[in-house]
């Protein structure tokens, strides 16, 4: 992928055939903070559009897993990682990949809502495109429109465009405007860390059902702290414990019988 | 699926022109800034390094010993504008302390409303008028009445520097103490002075104490206020009411002269003033530091008044 | 407490009265110095300058002053050559001191171990107190003598001429000046970015952006009011500065002609009272206090800007 495709269709077409390929692979991931590991060797397969999510108590690791996924987790002082995660076949952490690649191939949302607050609306969604050259207007009109679209936030801001920044939303407009522009620079891999963790119910409701309709174009994990919310919107979820995978398949099955004890006792509100 | 992840895509991984481009300006701007850094760090250090080799190359057990005189006569010192250094800080503090230090006690407790924020623009734009301004404003108002001047009129010059300094920092550093400890104070049957003086006072105290100790090396290093105020001469001051040289009107006047006996006293002088000045601020940030048992003084701040003129800020109460 | 041994004197007997006399002393003690103090000042610093430079106003008026003849002798009192000096000085040092420092910072906030940032800031913060009249010698003794060897042999090299006469000028003033005001404005713009979210880096970086996009945008992005903030601050400081343009600017009464040509020696207004003013009597006198009144009235108003800019900013960040 060297240039992102210009196209309005890109969101409908792409893949439902594709359901079932394993799109990214985590192997024996172990991550540090200076000496301290605190994944101890996880693996797993994460298969293209669907929506995992991951569950577990404080502190078990969730955040530190998926910023090691679009390798955010080595900006941090002394952090580094062991292991390998592969996408579509190919190694994130190889000697030989920028990470800036890596990162446009795989988004994230963060927990709080944060849009730059020294940019407009519009400008916002492009961010990420014009950093990386993009500069026809139409064609960058046309992503704006149709990403916003996507999030369903274009009604709502149509008019102010240019004219509100993009913290002036309310916070769960602002956290659409971050998923549209997160999705605008159109990569593989949506990362979710608490999406909804400082919204209102009624907002949480649109982001998951956004959620869902964002896993038709993309391949979504999502850490979340509410099991309902995991058990509403999620294909597969992924239990971790104080850095150790302690189950991971359907969530159905998951929820309605575990495999392993620690995840009844959790998913039954006996801690955490 | 070992030898999948072995093979590199180039597609994948190598980056298109575009990001080439951008990858090397990401690596010209880390050279570029760090450049950028070295450029503001060697005139900063060269400053103390010259004056550090220039003025230990200049020192005689004299400088202390003896005072000013003939740029030919080999014995004479710095004692002179010592001691009007001294006299001139001295005075200074004296009005300069207590009544910045009460200033902003009043600004803090009951300087609200229209007319205390028109107060304190005014106190704002003082701690950024231009000292040259104060020095020639305290010539005509004291060295004029009094008819000569005189250690008394730089000392006043230098105490308009300090009470709005004073003042401001005081108030911030008041502002500082948390809401809940006068809170506490009220709760205990305090009346407002009592919780003023024994509770939220004292534990500004060590931020008053930095900003008091901040003010005073920057009076310290002041010239243009006292260039006609303490003036200038060779010998040592009797009284506050003569006229008399400081270490840094002597820096001035040294430097410019064309004798090489006096160049090389100013570089002494200035070693002494530094050693002073930086002395002072360097002590006040180490016994004051920020993780100091009062988490709520703020050193940096107080410089930025001290010696930027910097004014206008007023970081909100902690709740 | 201090007030306390007054109590009894006062023969209060209702139980509440006395705590009720210690707040009011104490309010009326404060608030009498508190307000009276200030407003003094206040009257002292504007009475004085605009008593004393009536003489000259009402002599000469506007278009008296607004010209570039000075002549003691002839009772010529033109400012303009000074306030030229003055902008054109603080300029040069707010054109050289500003994007070393937003660069400068931007290193020290991306690239240096968090062990040494400390430090680091501390040190910069302490040498924002040298005395300016040591940037004046160190001016005279070394950067002078450094410049006439390099950059302006180079220049006079490169023009074929002896353009640059002197080290003493205005490009120098304006040098020492811009290192006189980068540890304040490094301090001021640090402050600035410790306040950008982490978030919103994370958030770019989680775009693809590269770790300078990331500073350009977010970084410097975002604290663009603190930067001009801290422009204005540092340009007042410069424009009031005395000692460390006196010692080096030439301390010439005559515009310079062409009047772009940087490089000849120059006067500020400060310079100007500070050489003129120990010899100054009558007219003379008078139109060296209007100097300083119209200093007051340019810095000021670079103040408070500032101050404007950053209460908005303080009110906008709440």
């Amino acid at each position: 992928m060297s240039e992102i495709k210009i196209d309005s269709s890109v969101f409908s077409e792409k893949k439902s055939s594709n359901k079932g390929n394993i799109k990214l692979q985590v192997e024996d991931l172990k991550a540090f903070y200076g000496k301290k590991e605190v994944l101890h060797g996880i693996s797993a397969d994460f298969v293209e559009n669907e929506i995992t999510a991951i569950i577990g108590p404080s502190g078990c690791g969730k955040s530190t897993f998926i910023r090691t996924i679009n390798r955010l987790h080595e900006l941090t002082r002394g952090a580094k990682i062991e292991g390998k995660i592969v996408l579509d076949g190919y190694d994130i952490y190889d000697p030989s990949a920028n990470p800036v690649l890596v990162r446009r191939k795989i988004g994230m949302v963060f927990q709080k809502p944060n849009p730059f607050p020294n940019m407009s609306i519009y400008n916002n969604v492009v961010a990420g495109l014009k950093l990386q050259g993009h500069s026809n207007g139409t064609e960058l009109d046309e992503i704006v429109n149709t990403t916003l679209e996507k999030v369903g936030l274009l009604e709502e801001v149509e008019e102010d465009l240019h004219r509100k920044k993009g913290t002036d939303l309310s916070g769960g407009q602002q956290q659409r405007l971050c998923i549209a522009r997160a999705i605008a620079v159109r990569p593989d891999i949506i990362l979710m860390d608490e999406p909804t963790a400082s919204l209102d119910p009624s907002s949480t409701l649109i982001i998951e059902d956004l959620m869902k309709d964002l896993s038709k174009d993309f391949t979504v994990i999502a850490v979340t702290h509410n099991m309902q919310q995991a058990a509403r919107v999620s294909d597969k979820t992924m239990f971790l414990f104080n850095g150790d995978l302690i189950e991971f398949g359907a969530t159905r099955k998951l929820f309605e019988k575990p495999d392993n004890h620690l995840t009844e006792q959790y998913i039954t509100g006996r801690f955490g | 699926m070992a030898e999948r992840n072995q093979k590199i895509n180039p597609e994948f991984f190598q980056s298109d022109r575009n990001l080439r481009f951008r990858l090397f300006k990401d690596k010209l701007m880390f050279y570029v800034t760090g450049l950028c850094l070295l450029l503001i760090l060697v005139p900063i250090f060269g400053i103390l390094f010259e004056v550090f080799i220039n003025g230990i190359i200049g020192f005689t057990p004299d400088v202390f010993t003896k005072a000013g005189g003939s740029p030919l006569d080999p014995n004479t010192g710095l004692l002179h504008a010592m001691m009007g250094t001294f006299y001139v800080s001295v005075i200074a503090s004296f009005f300069g302390i207590p009544l910045g230090i009460i200033t902003g006690i009043y600004l803090e407790y009951y300087g609200k409303g229209f007319f205390s924020n028109i107060l304190r623009v005014g106190i704002d734009s003082m701690v950024a008028i231009p000292t040259i301004i104060t020095g020639i404003v305290v010539f005509a108002l004291i060295v004029l009445s009094m008819g000569s001047f005189s250690v008394l009129a730089g000392g006043i010059a230098l105490a308009f520097i300090m009470i709005p300094i004073i003042a401001k920092t005081t108030e911030e550093m008041i502002r500082l103490v948390p809401q809940l400890y006068d809170e506490a104070g009220y709760a205990l049957g305090l009346s407002e002075s009592q919780t003023a003086f024994s509770i939220v006072i004292p534990l500004a105290s060590r931020g008053i104490a930095s900003g008091v100790l901040l003010a005073f090396a920057r009076i310290i290093g002041e010239t243009a206020p006292l260039l006609f105020t303490a003036f200038f001469s060779q010998s040592v001051p009797n009284n506050i009411l003569d006229v008399s040289a400081t270490l840094t009107v002597l820096i001035y006047q040294y430097g410019i002269s064309p004798f090489e006996a006096w160049n090389r006293l100013a570089w002494v002088a200035a070693l002494l003033l530094m050693l002073m000045n930086l002395g002072v601020i360097f002590i006040t940030r180490v016994i004051f530091s920020e993780n100091g048992v009062r988490p709520w003084t703020r050193i940096a701040e107080i410089i930025k008044i001290a010696f930027g003129g910097v004014i206008g800020e007023e970081s909100a109460k902690e709740e | 407490m201090v007030f306390e041994d007054s109590e009894p004197d006062l023969k209060v007997t209702s139980p509440f009265a006395g705590v009720v006399i210690n707040d009011y002393i104490f309010k009326i003690g404060v608030s009498l110095i508190g307000v009276g103090l200030p407003l003094v000042m206040l009257y002292l610093y504007l009475n004085t300058l605009i008593n004393s430079s009536m003489n000259s106003i009402t002599t000469f008026g506007i278009g008296g002053i607004l010209n570039t003849d000075w002549s003691v002798i002839q009772g010529k009192f033109g400012l303009i050559t000074f306030i030229y000096g003055t902008l054109v000085t603080s300029a040069i040092a707010i054109l050289i001191a500003l994007p070393l420092s937003v660069l400068a910072s931007v290193f020290i906030y991306e690239f240096v171990p968090p062990e040494f940032k400390s430090s680091l800031r501390s040190i910069i913060d302490v040498l924002a107190g040298i005395p300016s009249v040591i940037y004046g010698l160190w001016g005279i003794f070394i950067l002078i003598p450094f410049l006439n060897s390099t950059l302006y042999r180079f220049i006079n090299s490169l023009s074929g001429s002896e353009a640059i006469t002197v080290g003493y000028n205005m490009f120098t003033a304006g040098l020492v000046l811009a290192i006189m005001i980068i540890p304040i404005l490094v301090n001021i713009i640090m402050e600035g970015f410790d306040t950008v979210p982490k978030t919103l880096r994370e958030a770019l970086t989680g775009l693809g952006a590269t770790r300078w996009e990331v500073s350009k945008t977010v970084t410097i992005g975002t604290t663009k009011a603190t930067i001009f903030t801290a422009v204005m601050l540092g340009l007042g400081r410069a424009l009031g500065e005395t000692m460390a343009v006196t010692m080096v600017i030439g301390n010439s009464n005559v515009f310079p002609n062409p009047f772009y040509n940087l490089f000849v020696p120059g006067q500020t207004i400060s310079s100007l009272i500070a050489n003129e003013f120990g010899e100054a009597s009558g007219l003379q006198y008078s139109i060296l206090f209007e100097a300083a009144l119209v200093l007051f009235v340019v810095t000021t108003f670079f103040n408070i800007i500032g101050i404007i800019v950053l209460r908005k900013l303080k009110g906008a960040t709440k």
